[in-house]
């Protein structure tokens, strides 16, 4: 042999996978070229080759990708619920929501109402409080009429949220 | 048209909520996931589970992907890994799946039952059989290999095993698989 590549079978299985350097595989072509009983090894080793890419995969049982899909969906669903832990946190957040907003309609109504009519019983020195700004401003007619469009629209999108929400656990319980 | 939809769309379609996309990746990969698990768990049965399982945390860690290698690539770490978890939950003892810590069984195929039914088999079953023999990581890296025709560096990214090493192994299952085809034919006459 006139190269430096001594071959073997794992030499072949290497020239038919692709691993030999240019060199190496010119070197390789030259020796077969020279011993037919290596060629004739060569095809045995491609053929087995050509075999194993033709040996059929394997094939789950048929409705496997449902299977996955429906455990999918049901993991889905149980990560989109609210815990039963959780839903203190939530109920807890609605009344502190609720009450601020309660609150703020009180203190509307006490400055709008009871402050002006008191009768005052003393004198007492007039005092330019901050919050008697805040009486004006909460009495402007405009702002009264955006509060409770501004929450009227906020409602809206809370339930918008709550029904897309409930829609899409909905598909995922149809497997859409 | 969804066959001509890349992964990556489709990866980003499921991110989005869309469950179709889903379903079109475990049509398209059920059975390269399936076929993996059949070799790595060894049973058919067990082997849907450890698919379906895998398919389940695929999706779950699907924000993580980041295309940086190719799907099947990233797809293949999680079957291995949750077919590690099921074997180790059934012997504990399993600590790898390498040839040292699970060697290759042979059955007994010298009844001539068994020689006869390998007979009448062709030989694509024959070649199936031999690498149901063969060790789990044997088995695999033949299956990448030469079945799905992933290339050297794509085994060395799903393995984390170096370019020499994976040679060596692809070697050395090749040599065991040849070995166990040779015992096989030797038994039929």
């Amino acid at each position: 042999m006139d190269n430096n590549l001594i071959i073997n079978e794992e030499v072949l299985w290497d020239y038919a996978d692709g691993f030999l350097t240019p060199e190496e595989h010119r070197e390789v072509d030259t020796y077969l070229q020279l011993h037919p009983d290596w060629q004739i090894r060569l095809e045995e080793v491609m053929a087995f080759r050509a075999q194993l890419h033709a040996t059929p995969l394997e094939k789950p049982r048929s409705g496997f990708t449902d299977r996955v899909m429906a455990a999918w969906a049901t993991e889905q669903v149980q990560a989109y619920q609210p815990g039963k832990n959780k839903d203190w946190i939530v109920f807890s957040v609605a009344a502190a929501f609720g009450l601020f907003i309660l609150g703020g309609f009180v203190a509307v109504l006490v400055s709008l109402s009871g402050m002006s009519n008191t009768p005052s019983q003393m004198e007492l020195p007039q005092v330019q409080l901050p919050m008697s700004q805040l009486g004006a401003i909460l009495q402007n007619q405009t702002l009264q009429m955006a509060f409770p469009i501004v929450l009227a629209v906020l409602s809206l999108f809370v339930l918008d949220k709550y029904l897309r929400h409930r829609r899409f656990l909905q598909n995922l319980a149809n497997g859409q | 048209m969804a066959a001509l939809l890349s992964d990556e769309t489709l990866i980003q379609q499921a991110l989005t909520g869309r469950q179709t996309a889903y379903a079109m990746l475990v049509k398209r990969y059920e059975q390269y996931v399936f076929t993996l698990a059949f070799r790595l768990v060894k049973s058919r049965e067990d082997a849907h589970e450890v698919a379906q399982d895998s398919f389940m945390r695929a999706f779950r860690y699907l924000p993580e992907f980041r295309g940086e290698a190719k799907f099947t690539t990233w797809l293949y770490k999680i079957v291995r890994s949750t077919a590690l978890n099921f074997l180790r939950k059934q012997n504990p003892d399993i600590r790898s799946l390498d040839d040292e810590a699970r060697p290759v069984q042979l059955p007994d195929l010298g009844t001539p039952d068994a020689a006869h039914d390998l007979e009448r088999r062709d030989r694509n079953l024959t070649i199936q059989k031999a690498i149901a023999l063969l060790s789990p990581d044997d088995a695999n890296i033949i299956t990448l290999f030469y079945l799905y025709e992933h290339t050297l560096e794509e085994i060395c990214q799903m393995t984390d095993l170096t370019m020499t090493n994976a040679k060596t192994r692809l070697c050395r299952a090749r040599q065991r698989l040849k070995g166990i085809m040779e015992k096989n034919m030797t038994l039929e006459f």
